[in-house]
């Protein structure tokens, strides 16, 4: 049988990380993506930034800690993280801060991020 | 070509979002709440054109405040862009 086209994949995560299902929903879906061998890369995009903060600690919550899930997508294959400048301006934030290797980008670089993948999913 | 969709009100960080990655090439419709955003003087600076659906401006009542440099659009012709399109992103 004929190997299935792969299809790149743009996951775009706005939401902050403990408002809602949303964020974790795309940290589902990119490790779904992944799992069927589809090149994904992750944006995270204005509030999004602020799931990548070190020191999230969840003990005593009821919630899953995203930066743990996050920090662990390059061991499945998601090595393209990316955030944008302009927020990490908003909130004050260097590379350091975070808890992956991102890529920071210019909004110039978004907008050809978008155009250069087949599929946006927006969470 | 990115056909983008705008389900949101004016002020929801989702619309600055938007229009900081949209290109020249891209398509912007607004639909849902999104439509309230074609109000006359909301969205300044938009690279791109900007499409609202016509059935959403009925339903809300702000067709005769819809900014002039907005074009309506039916479903089937909704359909029509998002074939033409590369991918679609949602903001909501």
């Amino acid at each position: 049988m004929a190997e299935p086209k792969k299809t790149s994949v743009l996951i775009l995560s706005r939401q902050c990380p403990y408002d809602g299902t949303l964020a974790q929903s795309a940290v589902d879906f990119s490790l779904a993506a992944a799992a069927f061998e589809q090149p994904v890369s992750l944006l995270l995009l204005g509030n999004g930034v602020l799931q990548l903060l070190n020191g999230q600690d969840t003990q005593g919550s009821s919630q899953k800690n995203i930066g743990k899930r996050l920090s662990s997508l390059p061991l499945y294959g998601i090595e393209k993280v990316y955030v944008d400048a302009t927020s990490m301006a908003r909130y004050d934030l260097q590379a350091e801060d975070l808890l992956l290797p991102v890529e920071i980008l210019s909004d110039a670089s978004l907008t050809a991020l978008f155009s250069d993948h087949d599929h946006v999913v927006s969470f | 070509m990115i056909l983008h969709t705008i389900s949101a009100v004016p002020g929801d960080s989702c619309i600055q979002q938007c229009l900081q990655v949209l290109a020249q090439g891209d398509a912007l419709l607004l639909l849902g709440d999104g439509v309230y955003a074609g109000m006359q003087g909301t969205l300044t600076d938009v690279p791109c054109p900007i499409y609202a659906l016509a059935e959403d401006l009925s339903l809300t009542g702000i067709k005769a405040r819809l900014d002039n440099s907005i074009q309506t659009i039916s479903m089937g012709e909704f359909v029509a862009l998002t074939v033409k399109a590369q991918s679609q992103v949602a903001w909501y």
